[in-house]
């Protein structure tokens, strides 16, 4: 060590920790002590994964060419109540003790710039992915910190935030000489944000599922009024398919949504290494072994579940009567309230949880009921049971119930020229987008209102006025179908859907026609 | 419970059950034994598995029957049997259920609930099983032959290819009574068994009399030219979904389905699992 003669024995240098979706400023102090036997402690309401920060950043330390300090080093992690947990505090610490013992020049103790500190070192002295990149990025910020020091392979997602220097570090050695002023670490370009979404492709084209026009077409209103959508049908009919192709019409992420749900993935450590952003709304379909906790989140520090990760996207829930009854029973809450709250030993977090629920079901165990070859063996008893699984207030959150048939291979093989023309999602896209607006001009006085789906009996009652001839349709319809008044006003929310789709101000006969199609009627 | 004994030998034995072989020696019923119940009775019988066709044609049937004065005799299966005697019950006609186990034992949920149904509404439930007697497999086709020996007439509504309802018909025919079977698709598997029967002579081919004309009626009905359109295509290819109107008219799915609907509020076209066909 060049220099021997250490004047300061305290460091501070500031890193963040996450609470749920949120982001708190953590000083960390390092006090390396001439007298007294040497160690190495950490205090300030650190777990497992922070106390054993201790030996990576010792070996980092040392294979970085570097000496450690063979003294008492004391580390507090400030506000000393709040829990930390996760391995994000390896490079702060390991700052603060070069800082601490003079290996690197700052200014009183405090590192040479105001600056965020953030990720995991190898014993190498690489520094590592971590989660909740973007946070560090977003607090800094908010608090006017202008540089941050996070991993490289999650730097993008810092860069997305205007106004902050970030710079991505590759390891220690870097960082050190950085610091020093020896070879300047070159900062991220900031990246837009606009551009990313737009240059986003889908995962699968309407276009390329051929038929099923009533699936697609309920497709089309789901996505337009933020209905949520039951199909069923047997195997093979392209449920599956149809689902995945949904996020596809939904109207692009706009950029504020977009860092939203890009907070929620970045904190749950699942964006994907080198990602900046998600740039497509997402498409979760967990699978139906998955927990109540899976589902909307939970653990001692409370992570997002699946429900928040489909936030401002779909949720895809396939064979929706295999899922365990108890955890289909706890999306009620979330759905209504379009957020989450968990309470846990470490804290109460909220994630936003605003998702279109998308299913789908065979209509029978053997999956070939009414099929038009195959038998089906199920006894009524049996079938009775298996539509028993899913509850009254879960069907009754579903405002479109769709059959799919299965596709008759044979009809479609014959007719390329059919297939050639379906139309694609961008073609679709732009009529959501058209109904959307028409709905976003009619609840401009409704907080927190956007789409038809989420009016209550009296938002109908206010904004779906019916004609005289129309209402007595809907009543002979009610009648004949026997619609309960929850029904009834289902058929009413779904056909002002349909009319904002054709960008028609009143309802008509035969928009509540349509709608009375997709009544409960297929389950 | 108020279940109670009629022997053979009781005056106000059955004379029709008499005549039955193998010997029905006592019966146990419950509800109010009136001899004038069973002056004048129709079997109504058919598949477990009851397509929406079946339910419809019971919701015709049945209150014809019942203004006609025949009380409904059958077995309590679920499926038709059940629907049956639920139709009677609610257009206020007499029903007859005659159990395939014993009178006091424990019957699924929905037929239990059916039975105390009928025991209000008036009607009867008998069973040759004494107690607690469990269903077996044979003690249904035993059953059978009290169903088909109260009643002059046996409707078998929908029955499958191996469907129990045609042993029902068989001991009908053996007993001489008059023996109806109601036609269906010939593409549902649950007419296979009724539409044989009617095939090869054993059965009449049930109608309703007024059902032609009716339906003339119907399409006298003034349909506009788009509605024409789908009637047309109907009407010549037979039941279709809705994925393949909409394909042979070029009309979104949307416009199909709308159009659809309002046929079949005017009774002219019904829905079954997305495929629409011609009342």
């Amino acid at each position: 060590m060049e220099n021997a003669i250490v004047k300061l024995m305290l460091a501070r240098v500031k890193s963040v920790a996450t609470v749920g979706l949120e982001a708190v400023e953590v000083m960390v102090e390092v006090d390396v002590a001439e007298k007294g036997f040497p160690a190495f402690d950490i205090v300030g309401l650190a777990d497992k994964a922070v106390s054993e920060s201790r030996a990576r950043v010792r070996k980092a330390i040392e294979n970085t060419g570097m000496e450690f300090p063979d003294k008492r080093i004391t580390v507090n992690l400030a506000p000393a109540n709040l829990p930390k947990e996760g391995s994000n505090y390896d490079l702060p610490i390991a700052v603060g003790i070069l800082l601490a013992s003079g290996a690197i020049e700052g200014r009183d103790g405090l590192s040479p710039t105001e600056a965020y500190y953030y990720g995991e070192l190898g014993l190498d002295g690489s520094v590592k992915h971590c989660r909740g990149v973007l946070l560090v990025g977003m607090l800094a910020r908010a608090k006017k910190v202008c540089e941050v020091y996070v991993p490289i392979e999650a730097a993008s997602e810092a860069a997305v935030i205007p106004g902050v220097t970030v710079y991505p570090v590759r390891n220690l050695e870097d960082l050190i000489r950085h610091l020093r002023g020896d070879k300047f670490i070159e900062p991220m370009k900031t990246l837009e944000i606009l551009p990313m979404i737009e240059d986003a492709v889908p995962l699968i084209d309407m276009a390329e599922i051929t038929g099923q026009e009533v699936a697609k077409r309920a497709a089309e209103i789901s996505a337009a009024g933020g209905h949520n959508l039951l199909l069923v049908g047997p195997p093979g009919a392209g449920k599956t398919m149809l689902a995945k192709a949904f996020p596809s019409i939904l109207p692009p992420l706009l950029p504020e949504e977009s860092l939203e749900v890009t907070r929620i993935y970045s904190v749950a450590g699942m964006l994907p290494t080198g990602t900046a952003l998600m740039r497509t709304r997402p498409f979760r379909s967990p699978h139906h072994t998955t927990s109540m906790v899976g589902l909307i989140g939970g653990g001692s520090n409370p992570m997002p579940g699946e429900i928040s990760l489909s936030h401002l996207g779909v949720l895809f829930l396939d064979e929706l009567p295999e899922f365990s009854r108890s955890v289909l029973e706890v999306l009620r809450q979330p759905m209504e309230d379009q957020t989450v709250s968990i309470t846990r030993a470490m804290g109460k977090v909220s994630y936003p949880a605003s998702f279109l629920l998308l299913a789908s079901a065979n209509p029978c165990p053997c999956g070939y009921l009414n099929h038009p070859l195959k038998e089906c063996v199920c006894g009524e008893r049996l079938i009775g049971k298996y539509r028993a699984r899913i509850s009254g207030p879960i069907l009754d959150r579903i405002d479109l119930h769709v059959w799919v048939d299965p596709v008759e291979v044979n009809k479609l093989a014959l007719d390329d020229k059919e297939i050639n023309s379906c139309e694609t999602s961008l073609v679709v896209r732009e009529r959501v987008m058209k109904a959307r607006e028409r709905q976003q001009r009619r609840f401009v006085k409704n907080k927190g209102m956007y789409t038809n789906a989420q009016m209550g009996n009296k938002q109908v009652k206010i904004y779906c006025k019916l004609s005289e001839e129309v209402k007595q349709f809907l009543k002979a319809a009610a009648t004949k179908y026997d619609l309960s008044a929850r029904a009834y006003f289902k058929v009413i929310k779904v056909a002002r859907t349909i009319a904002d789709l054709e960008g028609v101000q009143d309802i008509m006969s035969n928009h509540i026609a349509e709608a009375v199609q997709y009544r409960e009627n297929v389950w | 419970m108020g279940e109670d004994l009629i022997g053979r030998d009781d005056k106000n034995f059955p004379e029709k059950l008499r005549v039955v072989k193998p010997v029905v020696k006592q019966i146990w019923y419950r509800g109010k034994w009136e001899n004038n119940i069973f002056k004048k009775c129709c079997a109504v019988v058919g598949s477990r598995k009851m397509s929406r066709y079946g339910k419809q044609v019971l919701a015709e049937m049945i209150p014809k029957l019942c203004n006609a004065g025949y009380s409904i005799v059958s077995g309590l299966m679920y499926g038709v049997d059940q629907e049956a005697h639920k139709l009677a019950l609610e257009c206020g006609g007499c029903a007859i259920g005659i159990l395939g186990w014993g009178i006091e034992a424990k019957s699924e949920e929905g037929a239990d609930k059916l039975i105390e149904k009928i025991v209000e509404g008036g009607g009867l439930i008998l069973s040759e099983y004494p107690d607690k007697t469990s269903a077996r497999t044979w003690t249904f086709p035993q059953r059978n032959r009290i169903v088909v020996a109260l009643s002059e007439k046996v409707i078998v509504v929908e029955a499958g290819e191996k469907s129990g309802s045609l042993h029902t018909a068989a001991l009908a025919r053996k007993q001489g009574k008059e023996l109806l079977a109601v036609p269906g698709p010939i593409f549902s598997p649950t007419s296979v068994g009724t539409n044989n029967l009617i095939a090869s002579g054993v059965a009449k081919s049930f109608m309703l009399k007024n059902t032609h004309s009716e339906q003339v009626q119907r399409l006298g009905m003034k349909l506009n030219e788009s509605e024409e359109e789908v009637v047309g295509l109907l009407k010549i290819e037979g039941p279709m979904g809705v994925n393949e109107i909409s394909r042979r008219t070029g009309s979104g799915a949307g416009e199909i389905l709308s159009r659809l609907m309002k046929l079949e509020m005017s009774g002219i076209l019904s829905e079954e699992r997305g495929i629409w066909r011609m009342l």
